[in-house]
Parts: structure tokens; sequence; C-alpha cells
């Protein structure tokens, strides 16, 4: 390790980074805009100036870019030399020169790099009294505010957008002091990641409209840890809460990235960073609901539909306390639907209510055997689970029918990464440091091969090297195929057409000759042969190469893998419970059904669902949305949204992490198992079971009862702190030691303050009482540290900088018991020989997914809504001609369930046949079941009326 | 045995009211001398020159919420502020304020005011016990501990007047004072006597049991309406006794040229009196060490001292 | 150590002989300076619009915190308070928020006798607080010296600010 000399101070230090990552990871300050942890250097900035010294006894030495500057062993450096100084100085000048002076009314402000680095380089008086050079804005959409004045052209928002998401349609225009940051014309920015431009911008060129709409500063917002709940990645995030001050209770305000290295990194999608929204939308259950009884006169509502008035939630809690105070004397059944899109807590918390018997995942069959299969390929000693930064190293990328960009796009962004590292190689061979961002990407030669094989590919296409577009089925085949070329690549006997056959001689041999190869699948696409054929592929090549194989299996929600840990075999569909409730059909005793935070109509099909209903005499809800299922429900209870809850949830590697409560919910709203609690507690008779129930006060009891009842949870035991916890005898607190308005913010209500609510899940105070420092607790997401009051600053808290935060990562893997899979049976399938139905132009419809329109949560985020396109259909029009149907034109699915009218858009890749159906896209939710199967496609009639 | 029984009962009752009155107009002279001294006008507006103050404090203090906090040890948190004031009322009765004026007699009239005013310390000790607050124990503590050290040498301060007079009886010493006040020849036992008078009365700068910087206030923290007003009075009565007790034992009593004896008294007894609050403006309050230190290194050799030369003085000339 | 005891007791005696230096403040009331720094109030820049911009700065530099505001942003681009509340009955009249406002919106007056029976009435709102003029500065408009464009003034109209560039010249 080389050792060198700082302003005196000697260090030993990592030789592979530049002067300025290694002073960063140093600890020492030192001002930067153009360079960034996870982007590299381009030394545009000139802003990390230092002087490098000849020997001891060279007294002036010269100025060098720090970022540019590889590390020499025995080297002099000095930060604080004055001609440094005075550089760093000038340079901050002028770049401030033409900003303008509007920190008061900017976003940024407060957060701002920018302001950081002014007041870092000591310049902090405007000498220039000349004419200030100004810029138009342009609208770029919902999410992103541009204010293109603010601009000090260090590049970092096109090299992120353009070099590292891989977007097209931001780029830097004009030339010398004019260069502008925009689109060609206005509009939405269209990659998915364009949400990061918030923080990576060094200053208030791009900032968070949805933020500003309810706007508050950084040093305003109370925060804590949470996990994102808009897929399986897992991402971490840091949302941010403050009362609205008008005397209403908090609401959420924004969310951001908290730096976790296996799993987000610097980088969140935007449907995680613009999906929080749906906490604070009109479709939010805030209060109790009964179904009335009552006969009205005429209604809008559909039959069956129930309409609802509020109720207290004593009354509707002292009912459900009758019902289960029944249920124990068998006078009553009770059964309990789960949910993957909350947490282990709850679920379990439902579980005990109704007895495992009685408890079911809320997946349809399908969806829960794959998710059974996926448990099972990750227990496999040959599959290892890549972690991010494990897939952004990975040489060879072989992607299974799955749309990884639209399921979990976090990974896509890893992969669009991994692409790069042929680039890297030939860097390296040629020895130039993989941080000179700018001489590595301009290396000429193709990037890392990327084969994908499924029906739809979207934004990574352009760094494909191979693909193929064919039905689930076909591809399973052709992955069974590359599996059998991988084991025996001389006489397979593949059967495949010739032109997959080499394709996957192709494949066979880059995955075989690859170091690091990476195999992505998943649940998506509704196929257990492909996850099979992800396996054998995965198994066979770990096998040759003797290490594990990195095997990315992508699952649908926030919990999905979690879920699945509480039932093992044939158990737990709504397929069983609809059996379970054929088979009571003769009993007089009713039956309650209690659904947790579910949209049934989302899981299993209305003819199914409208044959569950009738055999239910009633349905308690609780969740956070007014959805379908909650028009059915009798009784519907507020719960608490991730952010305003406690609870732990297992991502699709199988990383079980925990949340936090941002703030309380409003109202009556709180965490689905506290209703349960609250229902036994009314009970007059408590059995054994729902004695143990009323004892859980926090949720890390339940979380230590999770750990007790299931072996391969145990891991919940010890991954969070409970709430008696304490740091030198304090909380931590969720609000920064600047939180303002603390005696003004409900002074109008009543001038006297109250005291902070107390949060009896986590040892946090909803206040600024508490430790502040994030190097002491991974439970501080306040990212802060004197004179870095930017996202910037979480350099302070990384053990070196990109490495892992201090304090070790959070989060734990699952303790699944290691076992090979059994050998993998091609079953003779007879999808093989499926009749198409009888009816005319038929068509099978294969889901395909949206960033912005598969997720049930975000899709209620106001900004997300507009950003999601209207309902359609994707059609290969110039290969399956039906008359009548052309390019955008409207198109009618007739299903078993109802027809769907939809825009028919061109798309070459889905296979003849077939029709891509955005999955959960709004106004065809109710298709979800559906997918994939057969429909009847047909052009709409102009005066056709649309069922739903 | 010869005075008919009303003199008598004038005495009593005629002493009584007067020191309790004298305390409650304290009440007003101190916040009034105070104010002079720091410039303002101190309490002025209620009655001419704002003498009216004490009756409007009464009233308050009457009218207040008698409020006994629930984790009290209530019997003697009620109790403990009674035994200030009696025990100083009942130390008045030995003191002889003229020839006719005085209660009682006692020949060993000192030795049962140095006794009244160590019961005294029950009252603040119970009171901060009662209380069951942490500040009012350490207030209390603080008392007993004060108590007791300065208590030692105030009784041996006094042991050179009653060498010089030969008696424990206030009237047999005001006597001997006919010729010359005992604070020519006793000065060092003057001076010692006064401080350990300001200590057992816990005045500034002696106020640590209620140090209201640390103790919040002390033993009496958790008192208010009347009770505490007893705390109150029996503090001001405190400073009218030593104050009377110096007179009596250093300057004189009631000796003194042209005026009647009484107004002697009660001319000598009010400086005294304004001393104490001239001291309360003037001088910081010490640390407790410090005041530890400053009673037994320094007052305690300080009164032997006295007491060995005075002796010695006396058998010499004897 | 005597000395200096007996030195400060002659000292506080003088003072018996020394004016008074309070005055009998509801009948008498003493001279304060025209700038004296008392309660704060909301000016409004020359053309009558509010001056406040709600950039948080004054709530944040507040110390007993009773400052809140909420930030809105008008049709026409500029930034508002919602709401603009102070709890006087926790205000220490220290001034600081005045120093911290970056738009002259917050400026002092010599008003500090704000008696209220109830401590509810001493919540001051921005109606409350918001006056007609300019106050102390007459002349100064935020949005004419800072680069954020509002309805009536565009990109490049404030003051030192030279004509926007268009990017789609060929003249750059």
């Amino acid at each position: 390790m080389p050792t060198i000399t700082i302003d005196g101070e000697k260090y030993q230090v990592d030789g592979e980074q530049n002067l300025l990552n290694t002073c960063l990871s140093l600890g020492l300050d030192i001002p930067y805009f153009c360079w960034h942890p996870a982007m590299g250097s381009v030394g545009a900035c000139r802003q990390c100036a230092m002087i490098e010294y000849k020997g001891k006894e060279d007294q002036s030495g010269r100025l060098i870019i720090s970022c540019m500057t590889p590390i020499r062993d025995g080297a002099i450096y000095s930060i604080e030399a004055e001609a440094a100084e005075t550089f760093r100085g000038s340079i901050i000048e002028n770049l401030m020169i033409n900003h303008p002076h509007d920190c008061p009314v900017c976003e940024e402000g407060g957060e701002c790099h920018l302001q950081d680095m002014t007041e870092m380089s000591g310049h902090t008086l405007r000498r220039y009294r000349g004419t200030k050079r100004t810029h138009r804005n342009q609208y770029l959409g919902p999410f992103i505010n541009h204010e293109m004045n603010r601009c000090i052209t260090c590049y970092r928002c096109v090299r992120f957008y353009d070099d590292y998401a891989g977007g097209m349609d931001l780029q830097a225009l004009g030339r010398n002091d004019q260069v502008y940051f925009g689109r060609q014309e206005e509009g939405r920015l269209e990659n998915g990641f364009s949400g990061n431009l918030v923080e990576v911008c060094p200053t208030g060129v791009f900032t968070d409209k949805t933020f500003s709409a309810h706007f508050v500063r950084k040093w305003d917002l109370q925060t804590a840890p949470s996990i994102c709940e808009h897929c399986a990645v897992g991402c971490n995030t840091a949302p941010g809460a403050r009362e609205p001050g008008n005397g209403h209770e908090p609401i959420l305000r924004r969310v951001i990235n908290l730096y976790h290295r296996d799993i987000n990194g610097y980088f969140l999608c935007d449907r995680g960073r613009f999906g929080y929204e749906y906490i604070n939308s009109a479709t939010r259950i805030e209060k109790v609901f009964s179904a009335r009884h009552e006969t009205v006169i005429s209604s809008t509502a559909q039959s069956g539909d129930r309409l609802h008035r509020e109720v207290a939630p004593q009354k509707a809690l002292l009912h459900l306390a009758q019902q289960i105070s029944a249920a124990q004397d068998n006078r009553r059944h009770m059964l309990g639907i789960g949910s993957p899109r909350t947490s282990l807590e709850n679920n379990f918390a439902l579980r005990q209510l109704v007895g495992p018997e009685n408890f079911f995942s809320g997946l349809n069959q399908r969806d829960q055997e794959l998710l059974q299969l996926v448990n099972n390929i990750q227990s496999d000693n040959r599959i290892l689970c890549p972690t991010t930064p494990e897939i952004e190293a990975a040489d060879a990328v072989f992607i299974l029918a799955e749309d990884i960009y639209n399921t979990a796009p976090r990974i896509s962004l890893a992969i669009r990464q991994a692409a790069r590292n042929r680039q890297k190689q030939q860097a390296q061979s040629l020895k130039i440091p993989l941080w000179q961002d700018a001489s590595v990407r301009q290396l000429e030669g193709n990037g890392s091969p990327i084969i994908f094989a499924g029906t739809e590919l979207t934004d990574l296409e352009n760094i494909a090297s191979t693909t193929l577009f064919e039905t689930p089925e076909k591809v399973a085949q052709f992955a069974r195929s590359l599996a059998l070329l991988l084991s025996n690549p001389e006489n397979a006997q593949t059967g495949l057409e010739p032109q997959q056959q080499e394709i996957a001689v192709h494949a066979a041999e880059i995955l075989r000759n690859a170091k690091n190869p990476l195999i992505i699948s998943g649940t998506s696409s509704k196929h257990a042969e492909i996850l099979h054929a992800a396996a054998q592929i995965a198994t066979t090549l770990s096998e040759q190469k003797t290490v594990p194989v990195m095997l990315y299996l992508a699952c649908d929600e926030v919990n999905s893998l979690g879920l699945s840990q509480f039932f093992s075999g044939e158990s737990g569909y709504l397929e069983q419970l609809l059996q379970t409730l054929r088979e009571r059909e003769q009993s007089e005793v009713p039956t309650t059904l209690i659904v947790l935070e579910n949209d049934l109509y989302r899981r299993l099909d209305r003819k199914s669902l409208a044959h569950l209903f009738e055999h239910i005499d009633e349905v308690v809800l609780l969740d956070t949305l007014f959805h379908s299922t909650s028009k059915r429900a009798d009784w519907i209870f507020p719960a608490a949204a991730t952010a305003e809850s406690q609870g732990t949830v297992v991502n699709a590697n199988g990383l079980a992490q925990r949340f936090y409560a941002i703030y309380e919910g409003k109202g009556f709203i709180q965490e689905s198992w506290r209703w349960l609690v609250d229902a036994v507690e009314f009970c007059t008779e408590k059995s054994g079971a729902l004695s143990q129930i009323t004892s859980w006060k926090h949720s890390t009891d339940l979380s230590e009862a999770i750990a007790r009842e299931f072996k391969t949870l145990e891991v919940l035991n010890v991954l969070g702190p409970d709430e008696n916890y304490r740091i030198d005898g304090l909380k931590v607190a969720r609000q920064s030691g600047r939180y303002s308005g603390r005696t003004a913010v409900h002074a109008q209500e009543h001038v006297s303050e109250e005291p902070p609510i107390q949060d009896p899940d986590a040892p946090m105070n909803f206040s600024m009482e508490g430790i502040h420092n994030p190097d002491k607790t991974q439970l501080q997401a306040n990212i802060w540290s004197p004179g870095w009051n930017s996202n910037q600053s979480i350099n302070k808290f990384q053990e070196q900088i990109g490495g892992e935060r201090k304090g070790g990562p959070s989060g734990l893997a699952i303790k699944r018991s290691k076992h090979p899979m059994p050998e993998w049976i091609t079953p003779a399938k007879e999808t093989a020989t499926e009749e198409l139905p009888d009816i005319p132009n038929p068509v099978q419809m294969q889901p395909v997914y949206r960033l912005f329109g598969s997720g049930e949560l975000s899709n209620q985020s106001k900004c997300i809504v507009e950003a999601t396109e209207a309902p359609f259909v994707l059609i290969n029009l110039a290969e399956a001609k039906i008359p009548g149907i052309h390019d955008g034109q409207p198109i009618e699915l007739v299903t078993s369930c109802g027809t769907y009218r939809a825009e028919a858009r061109s798309a070459p890749t889905i296979p003849p046949g077939n029709v891509g159906v955005p999955y959960g896209l709004p106004g065809l939710e109710t298709l979800t079941p559906l997918l994939p199967g057969y429909a009847s496609l047909r052009p709409a009639e102009a005066s056709a009326s649309i069922e739903d | 045995m010869s005075t008919p029984l009303w003199i008598t009962l004038l005495n009593i009752f005629g002493v009584l009211i007067a020191t309790v009155l004298l305390a409650a107009v304290l009440t007003w002279g101190e916040r009034r001398l105070l104010g002079f001294w720091q410039d303002r006008p101190g309490p002025n507006r209620v009655g001419p020159f704002g003498t009216l103050q004490v009756v409007a404090d009464m009233i308050k203090l009457f009218f207040k919420e008698d409020f006994i906090p629930r984790f009290a040890d209530i019997p003697v948190f009620v109790l403990a502020p009674t035994v200030v004031m009696a025990t100083m009322l009942i130390a008045f009765a030995v003191v002889p304020m003229s020839p006719s004026i005085g209660v009682a007699d006692l020949n060993i009239g000192l030795l049962f005011v140095l006794a009244m005013s160590s019961i005294a310390v029950y009252s603040i000790i119970l009171g901060g016990y009662a209380s069951n607050n942490k500040y009012a124990l350490l207030g209390s503590l603080r008392a007993a501990a004060q108590t007791v050290s300065y208590e030692v040498f105030m009784g041996l301060s006094l042991m050179g007047v009653v060498m010089l007079s030969g008696s424990f009886n206030l009237r047999d010493i005001v006597d001997a004072q006919a010729g010359y006040w005992f604070i020519l020849p006793q000065f060092l036992g003057f001076i010692v006597f006064f401080i350990a008078g300001i200590a057992e009365s816990r005045r500034t700068p002696f106020d640590l049991p209620e140090a209201e910087h640390e103790l919040t206030a002390g033993f009496h923290t958790e008192y208010s309406g009347m009770k505490f007003g007893m705390f109150f009075v029996g503090e001001y009565l405190a400073v009218i006794l030593i104050s009377a007790l110096i007179t009596t034992l250093f300057l004189g009593g009631w000796h003194g040229p042209w005026l009647p004896p009484i107004v002697w008294f009660c001319l000598k007894t009010a400086f005294l009196v304004a001393l104490f609050i001239l001291l309360r403006a003037s001088l910081p309050r010490p640390r407790y060490d410090q005041l530890m230190k400053f009673g037994w290194k320094v007052m305690l050799p300080l009164s032997l001292v006295n007491l060995l030369a005075t002796a010695g003085i006396l058998l010499w000339i004897a | 150590m005597i000395a200096s005891q007996i030195r400060s007791l002659w000292l506080v005696f003088k003072h018996l002989f020394r004016r008074n230096v309070t005055v009998q403040y509801p009948d008498q009331k003493p001279y304060l300076a025209p700038r004296y720094r008392g309660r704060i109030i909301l000016t409004r820049d020359p053309n009558g619009d509010e001056r406040c911009v709600a950039c948080n700065l004054c709530a944040v530099a507040c110390p007993p915190d009773c400052i809140s505001l909420q930030k809105t942003e008008d049709p026409d681009g500029r930034w508002r308070p919602a709401y603009f509340r102070i709890n006087f009955s926790r205000c220490i009249m220290c001034g600081l928020c005045e120093d911290a406002c970056p738009t002259y919106a917050i400026q002092l007056t010599p008003d500090f006798e704000m008696c209220e029976y109830d401590r509810q009435n001493m919540v001051y709102e921005k109606e409350d607080l918001l006056i007609d003029g300019p106050g102390k500065y007459h002349d100064y408009s935020f949005y004419q010296v800072a680069g954020k464009a509002i309805r009536g003034k565009g990109k490049g109209e404030a003051q030192n600010e030279a004509e926007p560039i268009d990017i789609k010249s060929l003249n750059l």
C-alpha cells in the first residue's frame, strides 16, 4: 500500500484510486463538482486542485487536479497550501459569475453541493458586476423541474443520464459559456432514472417537482430508513415527512435515495422516487368504514358493490371482536388472506389470528408456485444471488424472459454497467485507471455480451448484443436447449430451428467462456418453465466452473419472497380457498374473510371472485388504498403504508430488511397488525392463541414471534434493535438538529406544545432529541455532516468511497436450508398440445410490464399517473395481419371476464399470435389474473360501450 | 409573681403580635431596601409607599391553591412549616425588650434561645424530606449540615458574654452592659456570632439550602400558599430574633441615653436587620465546600481563641 | 478578602443615595430609538406584492423555533408562504430572523408591547404581520435581482441579466 503525505500527515492508502477519492475516503474536505463516486472523474471543473511537491525541499510545488491524479507512492501533497486555496477560490468565483441570485426560491437550497463547496472554498463575495448569462427553461415532465440559469456546467447530468443510465433525450447543447443541458424539445425525460438528476446535479438545475409542490427544506424533514415498496429489489430509501402546519397531521414530502452498497448504491428508479405520492392520494383509506345495508333508491355503483359510511373505530373493532369470539367457539369460520405487498409482521398477525390452516397467501396458484420455485432455486448451493456490485462486475449477461427495466429497474441499471466491463478490461490492459471515466468510455469496441430471450425488452435493447423475441413457451424451450448445449456442446439434440440454434450455440459459447456470467430471469412471464430453464443453465454453468453462478430472479412485489416463507408445499393459494369454501358450502356456520392489504381482483378472475364472495358472509378489509376489493368489503380499516409503519420485508435476493416509520399515519391509520390486536383486546374471552396476540405491544414482538415460528426467518431476531435500544442513553432522532418551527407549527390550534408522539416500535424519537450522527447508527437516515449539507455527505459515512456504510450493511439474508434442486424433469406438459380456444381471432395475451403502470401502489401517485400510458395492447401488426386493426386504433379484447378496450400499438418484437398486454395498467387491472391467457381480438366498434 | 395577669397577657400577646407583624412588614421592607440598593423603587404601588404590599401578599398567599404533591409524606409535609414559625416565636419569649417588656425571665434564657434555633432546622429537614423531591432533599441536607457546623461556634462565641456577665439570663446580661456594651470586649465574639446568626437563619450569603440557581427553591420547592408563607415568615422571624439577640448580647439591649428603653431596643434591632438586608444586596453566595471550610477552619478556631482569651483575661484580672 | 467584602457592602450601601435607573413603566415610557428592534412585520415590495418567498431561513435561524411557514407557488411563478406563523409568546426578539431574511421581507418594528390575557392571542399569522409598504428598504424587489422568471419578468429581464440564449440559433 502506498504511503502519501497530505499537509504533513502520513497516510497509508489504496493506490487504485485517484487522489480526490483517496482524500475524501480519508475524511479530508476538498471541494469538487464533476467527480461523482459512481461515475468517476473527467476533470472538467478544476475545483479539486491540490499542490504536489517534488520533495521535502520543494516549497512551491505544482498545481494538480486531484481527481485526475493517480496516487504516487511517497508523494507529498497539500490541500491547504495557499496557492491551491486561491486557485480553488478563483474557480468557484468564475463558476458563480452567472449563477442567479435565487437560492431563497431554489428547492436545492440548504442541501446544495454548490452552496457547500462555495463555503468550503471560502469565496463568499461576488466581485463580478457585469451581466449574467441567462437561459430559458424547458418543461421536462411531471417529475423534474428545470432551472437552467443555475447550471455550472459540470456535465454530471448528461454523464449520468446518457452515459450511466443510457438515456437518449438529454443533451448538452450549445457551446462555450452557453452550454445548455436539456432536450431537443420540451417533454418528459423518458429514461426511468431521471429522478436521480435531482441528486446528481450539484445545484438546483434539476429539482424534484413533486417535492416542490409541498416543499420544505432538508433540515425540516423528519426521516427514518425505509424500504421502497414498489418492487422486489428492496432499495433503501430515506422518505421525508413534515406537518403541513394547517392543523393536519404530517404528510410525506418526498423520497430520496439512502445509500446501500449492495442494493441501490447511489441511485433509485423513478417509480421508487416518485411513487410515494399514493400515500397522500385521494384514494387513500383514512377512516374506518362499514357497508350500508339499507336499500338505496338509485346508485351508480354496480350490483354487489357496497356503499360505505364512516363509523367509529370502536364500533368496528367491537364488531370484529364479536366475530373473533364467535370463531373461537366455532360459531363462525374465519379466513384470512395475506399479501405480498405488506410486511411479514402484518401477515403473521393475521396468520396467528385465523390459524395457519385458515390463512391464505393472497396469491393465485401460479404466482405462488412460481415464488416457491424461486425460493427453491435460490436455496441451491450452486446458485449465487448477486448483489448490485456483483451484477455490475458480470462479464456476460443472459436475460431470460424478464423485461428487467420494468420489473426490477435498479437491476437493469446495474446490468447497463456490466455491459461496460469489456471496455473496462481493455482499459486495464492499456493501463488506463478505471476512474478515468472519459478515457475509458472513449475506448472502441463492443460492450460485454448481453443476450436476451423473451417477449419484450425495454431500455436494454440498445446494448443487448443478441436478442431473441419469442413466446415464453418457445423461450423456455430455447433456454433448455441452451442448457443442454452447455452441458454437452458437441452433440446436443436441441430440436431448435436453425436460426435459434445458431443463437443458442453463440450464447452457450459466451456463457462458457465468461469468467463471471450472470443469468437474469424472474416470475414476470408467469412461466415455471422459464424459471426451470434459468436454473438449469445456472447449475450447468456452475458445475463446469465449480463455483456458484450468479442468478438473479426478479419477483413481483416487495415482500413476495418473504410471504412465500410462510407456506410450504401445496398450500395457501387462493384456489385452495375457493376449494375450502366449496367444501363448506353445506355448513350452516357463517364465514368471515379478512383481507390484508390485497386487491383480489389483481389475483383472481372475476368469475372466481364472484364465486368466492358468494360464499362469504362478511368481508373485512385492512388496506391503504381503495380498490376493487374495497367495494366488496363490509368493513374497511385504514392500514398504515410503508412510510407510516415498521416492518420487515424480504427482497428478491432473500435479504430481510426492516423499514421504520417516518411519521405516524393520519387519524385512525395504524398498522394492520395493530388493528387485529386491538380487535382481540375487545374479545371478552381469549384462548391461548389469542392471548399471545394481545401480548404483542411492539412491532419487534411480532418479529421475534416470527423468528421463533419459522426457521428460515430466524434472522428477524437480530435484524434491528428493539425499542429499548439506546446509544449513550439516547434514542435516535428522526428530525434534524435544525428542525424548525417546533413552537409555532401547531400554535394556531393550541399555543402550548404537546409532547412528541412516542414510537412504540423503534428506538427512535419523532423529535430532534437523540442521536443525529449517521456514524453511530444505521437507523439515522438524515445524512448530514458539518459543511456537507447535500447528499454528497454520504462520503463521510462510508468505510471508503463507494464502500459499505460504516457499521456494516443493514439487512440480513434469510437462512434457507441449502439443498440441491431436484433434477429438472421437463414435464410432459399439455401446454405443447394445448388447443386454441374456439373463439374468433384468438390471440394469446402475454404480460408486458411498464415502470409506470404496473405498480399497484405507484399507480395512485399523481405524477406517475401523468406519465402512465393509456390502455394499449402490443401487436405485431407487420406479421399478424388482422383486418381492421391498425397502429394507434382502438381495439377490443374479449376475454372470459369481459371486454377491454385499448389502443393497438405496433410492436415488431411480439411473436405473431400473441399480444402484449400491460400488466396492471390502469384500465386493464382486472385483466391481470388472466395473463397469460387467451382472448379474442377485434377492432373496436365506434359505438361499443366499455364493459369494464 | 407580683405582676398582674393582664400585664402578663399583654406582654405575651404584645410580643407575639408585634414580632409576627414585624416579620410581615419586613417582607415589604426588605424588598423596598433591596430596590433602593439596586437603583430601583421596589414595591411602591399598593398603598402609601407600597406599605400595603404586605396586605396584598397576605391575601394572595391565603387564597393561593394549597397544593400538596401526591408523592409527598403528607402529615410531615403539613407540619414542617409550623415548626420553624413556632420555635422562632417561642424563642422570642426570653428576649428582654425593655425593663418591663419581655415574656419570660428564664435563668437559662440564652441556652433556651440556642436550643430553639436548633430545633428550627428540623422544620427544614422534615419539609425537604417530606417533599419527596430531590432538590428539596438536597436543600434540607445542606441545611442540616450547615446548622450542625455553625451551631458549634455560635454557642462558643457567646461564652465570652456569659463569662463577662456571669449569667445565662438575658436580662442579667443586658443589665451587665449598663456601663459598656459587650461588643467592645467581645468584638471577636460579636463577629463570629453575627456570621453564625446569618448561617442559622439561612440568609444570603449563606442561603445554600434554597440556592435557587442550583436547587430550584431548595427545601421549599414543593411548598405553596400559606405553608410557603410560614417558611417565609419563619425566615424573617429568625432575622429579627438574631438581630434582637445581638442587640441584647452585644449592643447593650435597651440601654441608651434620652430615649425610652424600648425605642433603643427597636432602633438597634432595626439597624441590624438593615445590615442583614444589605448583606443580601451585596454579597454573593459561596460554594458549599467553601461554607464548610469557612465554618470549621476559620470560625471555630476564632471562637475558641476568643473563649480562651476571654477566660484567660478574666482569670488574670480576678 | 474581608476588605473586599466590606468594600462591596459599602459600594452597595452608597446606592441608597442614587437616582433610580428604572422608570414607572406603564405611566412613564422610556425613549425608544426609531429603529428600535421589537416585534417583526412582513413587508411588501414596491409593487405591493409580498416580499416573503417562503425560503424558510427565518424559521431555521429562530433560536426558540417560533416561526413556521409553508411554501406554495403562485400561478405567476412566485414563491409565497401559504401560511406564515410566529408564536410571539415564544419569541425572544433576538432579530436573527431579520438577519436571515434574504428578501428584506422580515423587518423589526419598535412595537414590543404585546400583552394578552390569553397566550393564544400571541400567535400571529401572515395576515396579522403583513403591512402595506416596503418598510425600511423602499426600492428593493427580490425578483428584480433574482434569476427566477415570474409573470411579467421573464428570463434575462432582471437587473444585470443578458438576453436569454437561444440554443437553436446558429450564432452561438
